[in-house]
C-alpha cells in the first residue's frame, strides 16, 4: 500500500499521493499549501469553470461578478449583446474595477486612478490621457484580460483561461446527457430556466475538494442527514426529498474518469408513477403535469432520475430536489467559498416559486439543514487532517474497488460514461476515484495535448 | 477652492463646465462618481468638437450649470 509523503517539490510524483490502484489518497492533497498553489496554475487556469447563468445578465450592460478559482471575474453582456468574462482587476494597478455583486452599467470604472472599461472590456477612459500621456498610450493593449473561451450551454455560462483547452462540448463529453436534466425545464419541452432569489455565498473552513467529491457520488453519508430526515423538511413532509420516485429503480454510479465528472443516477421502471410535493395541492398538481409532459418529451430518457453530480473540477449540482448549482471556490488550502444558485422554470406560477424558495433555503446553503450537516463533516474532517500525525494516514477510497457491479439493464438506453450498478451494494467509490484520477492528471500534465487522454484512448478507469 | 462636483447626482441633460473651458451636456451617467458621458455644446478651444460625444473625468468637471 502506498503511504502518504510530503511532496518534495513542484515535480513531486503525484502517484505517491493519489494511488488509485490501491484506493488510497494522501491527506496532503487537501491540506498542503504548496499543492493548493499548484492547483491554481495546473487546474483552475486550464479547466472549464462554471461562471453563471444567462438569466443573470439578460440585458445589455448587465453584469454578475463571479469567480474562477481564486480570481474575481466579471460576467457581462455588452451593448452588442455579446457575453464576456473578464478578470476583475484594473490593468493599471490591479484594483477591482467592480465591487458590486451584480447590476447594470455602461462602464466599469476603477476607483483608484479612474481607468474605465466598457462592457466589452475595452479601455475607454484614461484620466489625463491628453495632458499626461500625450495621447500616446495604446488603449487597445490595456483592456481587461478576457478568458480564452466562453460557452453558453443551455443558459449556463462556462469559461476557461486556456486557449488550448478543448471546446466545452469536448471537455464535457457525454456528460451533458446528465447535465441537461438540470438545465432543461421540468417538462423537458425546451422552455427557459432562470436563476431565482439571490446567490448564496458563504465560507466553509475546509478544502474545496471535500464538497466536490461529496456531490460526485457519495451515497453512503445518509447517516449524517438522519436528523433532517426525521424532521421531514422534504416537500411532502417526509424525509428531506420525495424519494418515492426512486422506489424500484436501479441505482447507478456514473463516472467519466477520463474527464473527472460523475453523477449519482437512478433508472426507474418504465411504468413508474410518482407523487411529489404533497405539502401543497397547487405545487403537487404543477409537478404532476410537468412529469407527465416530461415523459412525453423525453420518452424513454424520462426513466432517468439524476441525483447529485459534479462537473470537474468544482461545479456541483442537484438536478431535482432542490434544483440548484454549487461552485466550490478555492480560498486557500484550508478554506473555500461556496456559492449556490437556485434554478426554476421561467413560467413557474408564483405559488410554486414561493414553495420552492422556502424548500430550497431550508435544504441548501448556510441556512439549509442538509448542507449544515455536510459542512460539519467537511469542517471537522479537514481540521482533523492537518496535523503531522494525521497526514501520515491516507484516506480510504477502496469501496467497490476490484469488484464489478451486476449488469445494468438499460433496455436500449445508450447511457454514456462508466456505469456501475450499486443497487445491491448501495454504494461505491468509483466516481470519487474517477475524480481524483483526473485531478492527478491535471496536476502532472504539461498541456492539453497530454490532458485530452480520450483522443488517444489513454483514459484509464478505476 | 471650488466646490467639488458630485457626479453621482447629475441627471441626463444637465450641463457642466470643464477645466478646459468647454460646456458639456450629460448624455449618460454610469453614476460611478468617476466618469460621465457627454457631448460638447460649447468648446472655445476647438469649435469643431461641438456636438461630438466623449467621456469626461470627474476632476475635469468644475461646475454644474443648471
Amino acid at each position: 500500500m502506498a503511504t502518504a509523503r510530503k511532496p518534495r517539490s513542484k515535480s513531486s510524483n503525484r502517484n505517491s499521493l493519489v494511488d488509485l490502484e490501491s484506493g488510497v489518497i494522501s491527506r496532503e492533497i487537501f491540506v498542503n499549501p504548496e499543492i493548493y498553489a499548484q492547483e491554481q496554475e495546473q487546474l483552475f487556469a486550464r479547466a472549464w469553470l462554471f461562471i453563471g447563468h444567462q438569466s443573470q445578465i439578460s440585458k445589455p450592460g448587465d453584469f454578475f461578478v463571479s469567480s474562477m478559482g481564486e480570481e474575481s471575474v466579471i460576467l457581462c453582456r455588452d451593448r452588442q449583446n455579446e457575453i464576456h468574462v473578464f478578470l476583475n482587476s484594473c490593468t493599471h494597478r490591479g484594483m477591482k474595477v467592480c465591487r458590486y455583486d451584480e447590476g447594470n452599467t455602461p462602464v466599469f470604472s476603477c476607483p483608484y486612478h479612474g481607468w474605465s472599461f466598457a462592457t466589452d472590456g475595452k479601455l475607454v477612459g484614461v484620466p489625463y490621457f491628453k495632458d499626461a500621456y500625450k495621447e500616446t498610450l495604446d488603449k487597445s493593449k490595456w483592456g481587461l484580460p478576457e478568458v480564452a473561451q466562453v460557452c453558453n450551454y443551455k443558459g449556463s455560462i462556462w469559461a476557461t483561461w486556456d486557449k488550448h483547452a478543448p471546446s466545452f462540448a469536448e471537455y464535457m463529453g457525454g456528460f451533458t446527457t446528465y447535465l441537461d436534466f438540470l438545465l432543461d425545464t421540468w417538462d423537458g419541452a425546451g422552455g427557459e430556466t432562470e436563476v431565482f432569489g439571490g446567490i448564496e455565498k458563504w465560507v466553509i473552513p475546509c478544502n474545496w475538494k471535500f464538497p466536490a467529491e461529496n456531490f460526485i457520488g457519495d451515497r453512503y453519508h445518509n447517516i449524517s442527514h438522519r436528523s433532517v430526515d426525521m424532521a421531514g423538511v422534504g416537500p411532502s413532509g417526509v424525509g428531506r426529498r420525495d424519494t418515492t420516485e426512486r422506489e424500484g429503480a436501479t441505482a447507478l454510479d456514473i463516472s467519466f474518469p477520463e474527464r473527472g465528472h460523475g453523477t449519482i443516477t437512478f433508472l426507474r421502471p418504465d411504468d413508474k408513477k410518482t407523487t411529489s410535493y404533497q405539502h401543497s395541492k397547487i405545487v403537487s398538481e404543477y409537478f404532476a403535469h410537468c412529469e407527465s409532459e416530461r415523459q412525453k418529451n423525453y420518452g424513454k430518457w424520462a426513466r432517468l432520475l439524476p441525483g447529485p453530480s459534479t462537473v470537474f473540477p468544482n461545479m456541483s449540482y442537484l438536478p431535482r430536489q432542490p434544483r440548484s448549482i454549487a461552485v466550490w471556490n478555492p480560498r486557500g488550502a484550508n478554506s473555500h467559498e461556496a456559492w449556490r444558485w437556485f434554478l426554476i422554470d421561467k413560467n413557474a406560477p408564483p405559488e410554486v416559486r414561493e414553495f420552492l424558495r422556502h424548500y430550497y433555503i431550508t435544504y441548501s446553503g448556510p441556512s439549509g439543514l442538509t448542507e449544515q450537516d455536510d459542512m460539519e463533516n467537511w469542517n471537522y474532517a479537514h481540521n482533523a487532517s492537518q496535523g503531522v500525525i494525521a497526514r501520515r494516514h491516507p484516506y480510504n477510497y477502496q469501496m467497490g474497488l476490484g469488484f464489478d457491479g451486476p449488469p445494468v439493464v438499460t433496455d436500449g438506453l445508450e447511457m454514456p460514461g462508466q456505469i456501475r450498478n450499486v443497487t445491491d451494494a448501495f454504494a461505491g467509490e468509483q466516481n470519487q476515484r474517477g475524480f481524483y484520477q483526473r485531478w492527478s492528471e491535471f496536476m502532472s500534465a504539461p498541456d492539453w495535448d497530454a490532458l485530452a487522454t480520450w483522443r488517444n484512448g489513454n483514459g484509464k478507469s478505476h | 477652492m471650488a466646490e467639488v462636483v458630485n457626479l453621482i447626482t447629475l441627471e441626463v441633460g444637465v450641463k457642466v463646465f470643464t477645466t478646459a473651458g468647454a460646456t458639456i451636456e450629460i448624455i449618460e451617467n454610469p453614476k460611478d462618481g468617476v466618469w460621465i458621458f457627454g457631448k460638447y455644446t460649447i468648446n472655445p478651444n476647438d469649435p469643431s468638437l461641438v456636438g461630438t460625444e466623449e467621456m469626461f473625468f470627474a476632476q475635469d468637471i468644475t461646475e454644474v450649470l443648471n
